[in-house]
């Protein structure tokens, strides 16, 4: 009997622990690939309660960070509806696996006799539809509607899939992975309460229903001085003049400032011309109090 | 780190993509403040702002991408230089 030892370490799986160097185990922790977290990624895989929502398609974060967005939703889409075919749908069920698809499509892919049906039967179709110039691009570009080069839940990425999905219903000839979205109900929207709602679309729901609401982003902080930025420390300020803001970066990042020294304050004053500075918009103006503002018990006047 | 950047002042960048860096990397993003784009050299690297269909960057194309709106690079086989200058 052949003897299998399996080398991967559960505290990886959970994403506690970095994987070994040369290690084939993928990086965790799973993450639930048909939700969104605000800022970028995905929830943990795992519901608080099991009653609400669906049951999550699980990946490890390596693998999902390799996969694209079309293939997350291809991998939610079918869950979805391998729970529908199991009679699965509803509380207290046990989950429906889907199988793994291999994504990678033959880039050689030999013209067969059924191929060039299809592509004489496509360019017939072509020919009696007028379509878009950003759907023209696709098909120029060998483009799948699967990898539509449109922002994923973006206004175009729906068109492209509605205008698709008319031709396909022409007799349009597509391959199995656009037919899958081209059969499912993206690009349709339902009503709500809560606003517009994308149907078969893995989303950021929440994000996406708030976008409308979200209050005009703040202005920076003016005049408040900050460490970082290109130089050693930043501030925003307004140009009275134009009423614009401007970020004014100053300070040396290889020097240290020597506050607390009377000899080196003083000669920095002087070489800088420090009473002379009194433009706000100016770099020099802050370079001259960033003792007040970044100095510790730094006592008396500067200049 | 998906680029080098020079900083030739407060506003103004030189920014090199690299031909290494991975596809995956290069995301759909928005920036907060308005930026005057100009490509420093000739390569297979295209832009692409939302809802419009990408431009190839060639050199001495001048841009400007409004802030908070969702932009990308589209990965070339060469390195892609180009001059950012930033404005609120």
């Amino acid at each position: 009997m052949d003897e299998y030892i399996l080398s991967e370490d559960l505290a990886v799986w959970f994403g506690k622990k970095k994987k070994k160097k040369g290690s084939k185990q993928p990086k965790g922790p799973w993450v639930n690939i048909c939700r969104k977290k605000k800022g970028g990624g995905h929830p943990p895989c795992g519901r608080k309660d099991a009653d609400k929502g669906a049951y999550p398609v699980c990946r490890a974060a390596g693998v999902a960070g390799r996969m694209s967005q079309s293939e997350k939703d291809s991998a939610c889409r079918r869950k979805r509806k391998k729970e529908k075919n199991d009679g699965k749908s509803g509380k207290g069920q046990s989950p429906s696996p889907i199988k793994i698809k291999n994504y990678k499509k033959s880039k050689n892919e030999s013209m067969n006799l059924k191929n060039i049906i299809r592509e004489g039967i496509n360019n017939i179709i072509l020919q009696k539809n007028v379509i878009s110039e950003e759907l023209k691009y696709h098909f120029e570009n060998n483009i799948s509607i699967t990898d539509n080069i449109f922002r994923h839940g973006s206004e175009k990425y729906f068109d492209i899939v509605n205008e698709a999905r008319e031709l396909h219903k022409k007799g349009y000839s597509f391959d199995e992975f656009d037919i899958e979205i081209l059969e499912s109900e993206v690009g349709t929207f339902v009503n709500t309460t809560e606003g517009k709602i994308p149907l078969d679309f893995p989303f950021e729901y929440e994000s996406s229903l708030n976008e409308g609401k979200k209050k005009k982003k703040k202005d920076p902080p003016i005049g408040k001085p900050k460490s970082g930025g290109s130089k050693k420390w930043y501030v925003y300020v307004r140009n009275p003049k134009t009423g614009k803001i401007k970020k004014i970066s100053y300070g040396s990042s290889t020097m240290t400032a020597k506050w607390n020294d009377p000899a080196a304050r003083k000669s920095f004053a002087a070489r800088h011309q420090c009473h002379k500075k009194k433009d706000r918009t100016k770099a020099g103006y802050w370079a001259c109090r960033a003792h007040k503002d970044f100095g510790k018990n730094v006592s008396g006047r500067y200049w | 780190m998906i680029y080098t950047q020079k900083n030739l002042s407060d506003n103004l960048f030189e920014r090199v993509f690299s031909s290494d860096v991975s596809e995956n990397e290069l995301k759909w993003h928005k920036d907060r403040e308005n930026r005057l784009v100009e490509v420093l050299n000739d390569s297979d690297w295209y832009f692409q702002m939302d809802n419009k269909l990408p431009i190839p960057l060639n050199k001495g194309l001048k841009f400007e991408i409004p802030k908070e709106t969702y932009h990308r690079v589209i990965k070339g086989t060469s390195d892609l230089k180009i001059l950012i200058r930033e404005t609120f």
